[in-house]
């Protein structure tokens, strides 16, 4: 039996309460910077494995599935996994210097392992094979996340945490009532066993009602639109560095959870269907769209306009899972992928350049290109991977996207991702305007250390690649989805 | 009737958390939030005529144990939440000096 699974979650944790006894804030940067590039690692084994051998199951002190805990790494969980530790390792890199100045120095190491202990809970969320241990990682993570917020140099990044822990605790209580339904039905809180029992019974209401509770906790945590305010505060006020972090995994672990419960747990969306609850939430996610990308242009707030961004860039992602045929499900995870690398990269260099400003308005950017020529280069491709440029990996998922929804029932939802794509354009323009064609003097940026540099240019390097050879994102969403929906009733 | 009961305690407390300005009274309010889903979960976990499930001679019908360990295990991520909320609030008193969250100076 492959030890992989537990050591994912395991060794970090372990760091966390040495981190603790140690308390020195460059020690414990270095163990933590450590312990992120072993979990790394361990994970590309795990993939490597998994690849191999195919589903790794561990059940947890040697108790089989349903009386146990299992932890289970299959391929989807494997590529999501890799995606959140790749995310944490090149911030963690590139976020020192950052962190230094941005947090209250005495505060440093806590910083830290709030910071682990945030990602022990995505990792968490991502293998486990239990549902209530889903909800119990998914907490962990939450209470880190909600810390993590409140060190923001802003005077509202308190409130800010504040509401957001008020938002996130109700949604993780509707999860807590929806796993409670399903328990109270089932007699089960394993996944794989709740899977079986759903195929061989008439799904009745109130299991809907839970899969609906399910749904709402997951989109309040995951910012689907029209639960994603709490969001645009949260970037615009924590520390930038945690940002960047944000953007390109917390986000995504919602994404993740949908999946599951549908894919995994529902085996199909059929349930859905039959109360039209498909149709509401593609109506729901195509004004989600429209909304935030016309907010995205009206912005004068850097972090709030990517905030938009980011939000339109989910909603697309809820409509191809929606549309639920094979390639839309491909579209949806390739986006994912290059979506988080193309959003953290931004948010990496914004951070990095205005490192002594909390607030960052568009027009601070204004001749920058003579300033930074590396950074702004890399900011150039990484936004033109946000507008889906062909050449940057963000044209891969928008083409995947449109053609598999022009293959659907649903072949109009195309028209409206092109031309939100093409509304993408107009704010996207108007910073690249400012960032080469303004001259101004401009005192608000500092200096950039040519590590903080590597960790943006391997995620811009990445994006341009990822838009050349699919082989990796493409490839594995395709063994993903094959496996998926070999088991799915259509 | 008990089911009932208990998602009137639900809307409560989702009522206080909308209503209320005052952040502790907000605090309050997810508390009792929190209680009625794990007095939900006790209500699942009684069988009729069932015993509590501890180890005796007598009676061989009892209630469902696990419902009881997840909730305790809810219980902790509730305290941790709520103490969190608490240390937040006081640092929010110290930079604002108020805990009215209409009283914020504009964010």
């Amino acid at each position: 039996m492959s030890q992989l699974p537990i050591l994912i979650i395991v060794l970090p944790l372990l760091m966390v309460p040495i981190c603790l006894f140690i308390r020195h804030k460059d020690y414990v940067y270095t163990l933590s910077l450590g312990i992120s590039f072993v979990s790394l690692i361990l994970v590309c084994f795990l993939f490597y494995e998994v690849n191999i051998y195919g589903t790794i199951l561990y059940e947890l002190g040697g108790w089989q599935a349903p009386v146990g805990i299992r932890l289970q790494a299959d391929l989807l969980s494997c590529y999501f996994l890799l995606l959140i530790n790749f995310m944490s390792f090149i911030c963690m890199l590139s976020g020192k210097e950052i962190v230094a100045k941005q947090i209250n120095s005495q505060n440093i190491y806590l910083f830290y392992i709030a910071w682990l202990l945030c990602n022990i809970g995505f990792s968490g969320i991502i293998l486990t094979n239990d549902i209530f241990n889903l909800f119990v990682f998914l907490e962990i993570s939450s209470l880190s996340t909600y810390f993590l917020i409140s060190q923001g140099m802003h005077k509202g990044s308190n409130i800010v945490a504040l509401q957001y822990l008020f938002v996130g605790s109700i949604g993780a209580v509707f999860i807590l009532l929806g796993i409670g339904i399903i328990y109270a039905h089932l007699g089960t809180l394993n996944m794989t066993d709740i899977s079986e029992k759903f195929m061989h019974i008439e799904i009745p209401r109130s299991l809907i009602f839970s899969i609906g509770l399910l749904i709402i906790g997951v989109a309040i945590k995951s910012a689907i639109f029209p639960l994603h305010t709490w969001l645009i505060r949260t970037y615009a006020y924590s520390p930038s560095i945690i940002v960047a972090y944000f953007a390109g995994t917390s986000t995504k672990v919602g994404i993740y959870i949908l999946i599951r419960v549908f894919l995994d747990i529902l085996n199909s969306i059929n349930p859905l269907e039959e109360y039209s609850l498909i149709q509401l939430i593609l109506f729901i996610s195509v004004i989600g769209v429209l909304l935030s990308t016309t907010y995205a242009i009206k912005q004068v707030d850097l972090k709030k306009m990517l905030a938009f961004s980011s939000i339109a860039q989910l909603s697309y992602i809820v409509i191809a899972l929606m549309v639920f045929t094979n390639e839309s499900v491909i579209a949806s995870l390739v986006h994912v992928f290059n979506h988080s690398i193309i959003k953290t990269g931004l948010f990496l260099i914004i951070a990095t350049i205005f490192v002594t400003n909390q607030q960052v308005e568009t027009n601070d950017l204004a001749g920058l290109g003579k300033k930074y020529p590396y950074m702004m280069s890399a900011f150039v491709i990484l936004s033109f991977g946000l507008i889906g440029i062909p050449l940057t990996s963000g044209f891969i998922s928008k083409w995947y996207l449109v053609t598999s929804i022009l293959d659907s029932n649903f072949w109009y939802l195309s028209i409206i991702v092109l031309l939100t794509s093409f509304m993408t354009l107009f704010y996207i323009w108007k910073l690249i305007e400012k960032i080469y064609f303004v001259q101004t003097n401009n005192t608000k940026t500092g200096s950039v250390l040519v590590h903080q540099g590597l960790g943006v240019f391997v995620l811009a390097a990445l994006t341009l690649y990822l838009g050349i050879d699919t082989t990796f994102t493409v490839g594995v969403s395709e063994n993903i989805t094959n496996i998926i929906f070999s088991g799915v009733t259509k | 009737m008990l089911f009932v009961l208990d998602v009137i305690l639900l809307l409560i407390g989702l009522f206080i958390i909308i209503r209320e300005t005052n952040l502790i009274k907000k605090v309050i309010g997810l508390n009792i939030f929190q209680s009625s889903v794990f007095i939900f979960y006790l209500i699942i976990s009684k069988v009729e005529d069932g015993v509590p499930p501890i180890l005796m001679e007598t009676g061989d019908i009892y209630s469902n144990p696990l419902p009881h360990v997840l909730i305790l295990t809810a219980i902790v991520v509730s305290i941790a939440t709520t103490s969190l909320a608490l240390a937040l609030i006081v640092s929010i008193k110290k930079e604002h000096k108020t805990i009215e969250e209409d009283e914020f100076d504009e964010i």
